[in-house]
């Protein structure tokens, strides 16, 4: 195996991300216990990556229809990392790879295509949260369509939309499957436009959708996509900052 | 590799099964609605209740329904309804994925 081996100061910065995956498994103070447990392990223990894809295996065979998708990210990543250590190629195969199974999903989900879902979340304010609680005309819309929401219960509601939702949801949705595509492609072939656009994608990524966790998983994986240096640090960083974001709320 | 088996078999499940996008390691994440959406509800002499009932959410099969009827012995029915945005009438419905009766 060609690949080196991760240093300390970065497994501990990987160690972030998946701790505050642990933090989501745990209950309570067990939460902060697995945060620790694992930075600090990983920190001390090169080969930990291994124990810790073992113990996410068990998890989602115990629980397949609890386990969110971003801790099975988290743990193909921690088997990518026992497997290949410190190789970008083998971290941009896994990238690829669950990169083109999200665009598959969303090209194969009717709502997802035909821009239902994204105008259904940009209405009920679910997306784009830090840009709509900016604009007054927008938090109106969200205020008014969350409470037809919830007087409506189970019965039919048509939202409040604003001209152009449509096209404005159909264009999100397909910038977002060409995007991603798009990173699919760069990331088999290792061309040089991936790292700057797969770190745009997740620079923005907690602008859209309020997922710290999920976004720094990702991070970590962006990160270690990219050779030693400033841009693979500057990605750690990010990431260790959007697991603090969970941390902080 | 084995991620993207996984992944085609949570796909296949998907399709067949009506296991939401959101679990089973498929990857699918913000491609449909969130499976918390998800209503369970038993009809009892006609009229709806919403239920908690987590793994109908994620996957209505016949045999989770069947165990949450049981757990309510006065149903007559038990269903799960997602919701459904259409965006040319900008219409949101909970349409109905699952239904058991007694």
């Amino acid at each position: 195996m060609s690949s080196a081996s991760l240093r300390w100061p970065e497994r501990v910065a990987v160690g972030v991300p998946l701790g505050a995956c642990a933090a989501e498994w745990g209950e309570g103070p067990w939460g902060s216990v697995g945060l620790f447990a694992i930075t600090v392990g990983l920190a001390a223990i090169p080969r930990g990556f291994g124990a810790i894809a073992i113990w996410v295996l068990v998890g989602f065979l115990s629980h397949p229809l609890a386990f969110a998708n971003h801790h099975v990210v988290a743990g193909w990543l921690c088997l990518s990392l026992a497997l290949a250590d410190d190789d970008p190629g083998a971290r941009r195969s896994l990238y690829a790879a669950m990169m083109g199974m999200a665009t598959l999903q969303k090209l194969l989900s009717p709502s997802f295509v035909s821009g239902a879902f994204v105008g259904w979340m940009g209405l009920t304010g679910e997306w784009l949260r830090p840009v709509w609680t900016l604009n007054p005309g927008w938090r109106e819309t969200v205020a008014l369509n969350e409470a037809r929401v919830a007087a409506a219960g189970l019965d039919p509601v048509v939202l409040v939309a604003p001209p152009g939702t449509t096209a404005w949801a159909l264009g999100f949705a397909w910038t977002v499957l060409v995007v991603e595509g798009l990173l699919v492609a760069l990331a088999l072939r290792g061309h040089r436009a991936f790292l700057p656009l797969a770190a745009l994608f997740v620079g923005v990524l907690p602008l859209v959708r309020y997922e710290p966790v999920f976004a720094a998983v990702l991070a970590a994986l962006t990160a270690l996509c990219a050779p030693r240096g400033r841009a693979r640090w500057a990605l750690l960083v990010w990431g260790a900052g959007c697991a603090g974001l969970a941390a902080v709320r | 590799m084995g991620l993207v088996l996984l992944a085609l078999g949570q796909l296949a499940t998907v399709h067949l099964l009506g296991l939401t996008r959101w679990r089973g390691g498929g990857m699918g994440m913000y491609s449909e609605p969130h499976p918390n959406l998800t209503v369970v509800s038993i009809v009892v002499d006609g009229r709806r209740e919403v239920v908690e009932a987590w793994r109908c959410e994620r996957l209505p099969s016949p045999a989770c329904l069947r165990e949450t009827l049981s757990a309510y012995p006065h149903a007559e029915a038990v269903e799960v309804r997602r919701p459904s945005f259409e965006l040319s009438s900008r219409t949101l419905r909970h349409v109905r994925v699952g239904h058991v009766e007694r």
